[in-house]
């Protein structure tokens, strides 16, 4: 898979180069600050202090000597001799503690020979303070005394001057070489700085890729189409989006592994990329899941429009090899159109689910639909029903409808279907079909299945009060009401009402309970334990095969009244209600003929034996009370 | 008579409101003052010795100075003291030492750094041989600015007379 590659290469060149790179970064920056602090110490030492003070002891030693031969010429100023001779004292302790005794120790012998004059000035001391005073002309022996210490001490003085000067020069030359470095340093800071920058960069950029692209298929995602979508409706040339969601992925999902889903999901999208990317000049995105987006830019109308989606789906039919699977998919695809569809990429977005959805209604076929504002109106509605089937539930708004179900020999009442009636306050009757689906959709089926055996147990309850015989009433059962313990829901209700077993039907149809087989075998021979007696509705026009009727314990057979409406005409119709009939009785079963609505349709099925009938030669669906009154009318015992 | 009696005492108002006449060092004279001050003895200096300069309001710093080893603690007069006390009218104030070492600051210079004329070193009377009996000391510790050269070379020592101009 190549991505996940690519991430790995890339992950590892970054962690490869980028260990040096902080690491020259740190080094130069550590380096550079250390070299700095050097610079500025060699700048800060203090040169040259010691050459003043040098000095200064030179000039007091040279203006003691000449007070004292001073002296020798007029000998009545003692005082003075001896404030010269404590100022040159004072010279000494200067250059042999602090700073200029650390920078006279660089130079050779220069502190032995402070030590020695300081030495020989202490030992004159007493001479010159008291001996002196007495003993003018003692000033000569000092002055010999003291002259090698005046010529060594000029000789210092002159020595230190140079070496300051040449240490002023040496500095200069470390500091300059020091910058020399710098700038070696500046550079590996600048560089390994500037790499870190392209690499901070680089990171970002491999974010914001993988930010707005899928990681699967390394398509662009959701957030990528929405920001494309919300740049092209800025600038107003119209533009196609089509969603696509596959039919079928889940089942190759669930039975062939995740990872076979992957890879079909990535062969979907290379293939998207070949056949529809390339000739048609659009842009595919995944959008998560099973769900894809194609971006049509080049959309010129309905016809452009119309290529590109039987692209889509002539694609998505054709077999995909997984992994020496052969999977076959196929796609519902919802278009819209800018500006016509929507303005922004909200819009877009919605209007475009929403005729998914629509062409999704149709799958496993694949279908292509285009939005138009009807689809929001069913949509709107279905909100809307779905929240009031809520409402009806709960306040029991919603009614039974009885159809009788006559002996074809003498037309008294067998059994009531319980037909489902709800007169919505703003879209009037609504179709048993269309309540239920309403209720499978929106999770509502079992509340809905549950209201409807405990309506059909209490009508058969009071039914029995007003005087009439345990008559028995069939209830229709949705998909979703397979998932439940039927029997156990039944069983309850008729104790409920104390009602015996069997006085409860339950009608499925074809269609239902194959999509279903497992769940509902399992389901109905519980029924058939509990004396529930079963009936197939709408038989014949369904998915069932013949062996099914074998093997799910079935009851009563209902002839789908489209064979019946034209028995009379259409004598393969005939031949067939016929033939249903015999199998129905080899098989132990009642049969039911639906939908009889003239008096020779029913002399007919009468002569081919069929047991029962229902259809409005007989009765429409009536209310409770109109159900009652039928009963009694057709039954002579009363 | 009574016009002698004003113009006798118009001539001692001066004396009395703007000058005074300070009193006469009784020991070994450490400092002299001299120049644009109102305040002096007879001949027009104000002349110092230790007792008299150490009544006057001083100040202690703990310095450690380029020329010994360690920290020491200094104590004398503050310098604007003095001038105040012999009523410094200048704005330039040149200090000599013994060995003719001068050097020139301001008032303003004074005024803002408050340096002590030190007298002691560590609790020790400063002789000429440890750069006394005065040595102008600037507080380092409390103005780093002070530790330039500049600065340094202002910390006269040996001091001996004080001319204000």
């Amino acid at each position: 898979m190549p991505p996940f590659t690519f991430d790995r290469m890339l992950s590892r060149f970054k962690s490869f180069w980028l260990i040096p790179i902080v690491l020259i970064f740190f080094v130069s920056a550590l380096t550079s600050l250390s070299q700095l602090k050097r610079s500025i110490v060699i700048l800060d030492e203090r040169h040259g202090t010691s050459v003043w003070s040098l000095f200064q002891l030179k000039t007091e030693l040279r203006r003691f000597h000449d007070s004292l031969t001073l002296y020798g010429l007029d000998n009545s100023k003692h005082d003075q001799i001896i404030e010269r001779f404590d100022i040159l004292w004072s010279r000494f302790p200067i250059l042999l503690e602090g700073e200029d005794a650390r920078q006279l120790k660089k130079i050779p012998h220069a502190n032995t020979l402070v030590i020695e004059a300081f030495s020989k000035i202490k030992s004159i001391e007493h001479t010159v303070i008291q001996e002196l005073k007495t003993t003018p002309h003692l000033h000569t022996q000092i002055q010999l005394e003291l002259a090698p210490y005046l010529r060594a001490v000029d000789k210092l003085t002159l020595d230190n001057y140079h070496f300051n000067n040449d240490f002023y020069n040496r500095g200069d030359k470390r500091v300059s070489s020091l910058q020399k470095q710098l700038i070696w340093l500046m550079l590996g800071l600048i560089v390994s700085g500037a790499l870190l920058l392209i690499m901070v960069i680089r990171e970002s950029k491999i974010n914001r890729y993988q930010a707005e692209h899928d990681s699967l298929t390394g398509m662009p995602n959701r957030s990528y189409l929405r920001k494309m979508l919300t740049s092209l409706c800025n600038k107003n040339s119209p533009f196609a989006l089509h969603l696509i969601d596959l039919n079928g992925f889940k089942d190759i999902n669930d039975t062939l592994g995740h990872l076979t889903g992957d890879q079909l999901l990535q062969a979907v999208s290379q293939r998207l990329l070949t056949n529809i990317d390339a000739p048609f000049g659009c842009m595919t995105c995944r959008m998560g899941g099973d769900e894809f987006a194609i971006l049509h830019y080049k959309y010129i109308d309905a016809d452009s429009l119309n290529r590109v989606s039987a692209q889509i789906i002539t694609s998505l039919e054709e077999e995909f090899s997984i992994d020496g699977h052969s999977c076959f998919i196929g796609g519902s695809v919802g278009s819209v159109i800018y500006p016509d569809h929507g303005l922004d990429a909200s819009h877009l977005l919605t209007h475009a689910d929403i005729a998914m959805y629509k062409a999704k209604e149709n799958s496993p076929s694949s279908t292509q639909k285009t939005f138009d504002f009807d689809m929001v109106a069913s949509i709107n509605r279905r909100n809307q029903l779905q929240k009031d089937l809520r409402e009806a539930l709960d306040n029991n708004k919603l009614q039974l409808a009885y159809q009788p179900i006559v002996t074809l020999t003498n037309h008294s009442v067998s059994y009531f279907e319980a037909l489902l009636r709800w007169n919505h306050p703003q879209y009037g009757d609504l179709s048993p079909l269309e309540v239920i689906e309403v209720a499978e959709q929106y999770g509502l089926a079992q509340q809905l299945g549950s209201w409807v055996i405990d309506q059909a147990c209490q009508q058969i309850y009071l039914w029995n009060q007003s005087g009439l015989p345990l008559v028995p009433i069939a209830i229709n059962i949705s998909p979703a009401m397979y998932r439940l313990d039927l029997a156990a829901m039944i069983n309850n209700t008729l104790d409920k009402y104390g009602l015996p077993s069997g006085t409860l039907c339950i009608e499925v149809t074809e269609d239902t309970t194959m999509q279903n087989i497992q769940e509902a075998k399992i389901v109905l021979s519980k029924l058939v334990e509990n004396q529930v007696s079963i009936a197939l509705d709408d038989f014949g026009t369904g998915l069932s095969s013949l062996s099914h009727l074998q093997q799910m314990s079935v009851q009563t057979l209902k002839i789908d009244r489209s064979f019946i409406f034209d028995i009379t005409t259409n004598p393969t119709s005939n031949a067939l209600v016929n033939n249903i009939i015999g199998i129905g009785h080899d098989l132990g079963m009642k049969v039911v003929a639906e939908g009889i609505e003239s008096q020779q349709a029913a002399e007919i099925l009468k002569a081919y034996r069929c047991d029962l009938g229902q259809g409005y030669l007989f009765s429409k669906p009536l209310a409770p009370e109109d159900a009652f009154n039928f009963f009694k009318s057709r039954s002579s015992h009363f | 008579m009574k016009l002698l009696i004003t113009l006798f005492s118009l001539l001692l108002l001066p004396l009395t409101s703007y000058a005074e006449t300070l009193p006469p060092p009784q020991g070994k004279v450490l400092l002299t003052i001299s120049g644009n001050i109102a305040n002096s003895q007879k001949n027009g200096d104000a002349r110092f010795d230790r007792e008299q300069l150490a009544k006057l309001p001083s100040d202690t710093f703990i310095l450690h100075t380029r020329w010994t080893n360690k920290a020491h603690t200094y104590d004398g007069p503050l310098l604007s003291a003095i001038l105040d006390h012999v009523g410094s009218k200048g704005t330039t104030i040149r200090l000599t030492a013994l060995n003719d070492y001068s050097i020139v600051i301001e008032k303003s210079y004074i005024d803002k750094y408050q340096p002590i004329l030190a007298m002691l070193d560590d609790g020790k009377e400063m002789s000429i041989r440890d750069k006394g009996p005065l040595w102008l000391l600037l507080p380092q510790d409390k103005y780093p600015e002070l530790k330039t050269e500049e600065n340094t070379g202002n910390m006269i020592w040996q001091l001996s007379h004080i001319e204000i101009e």
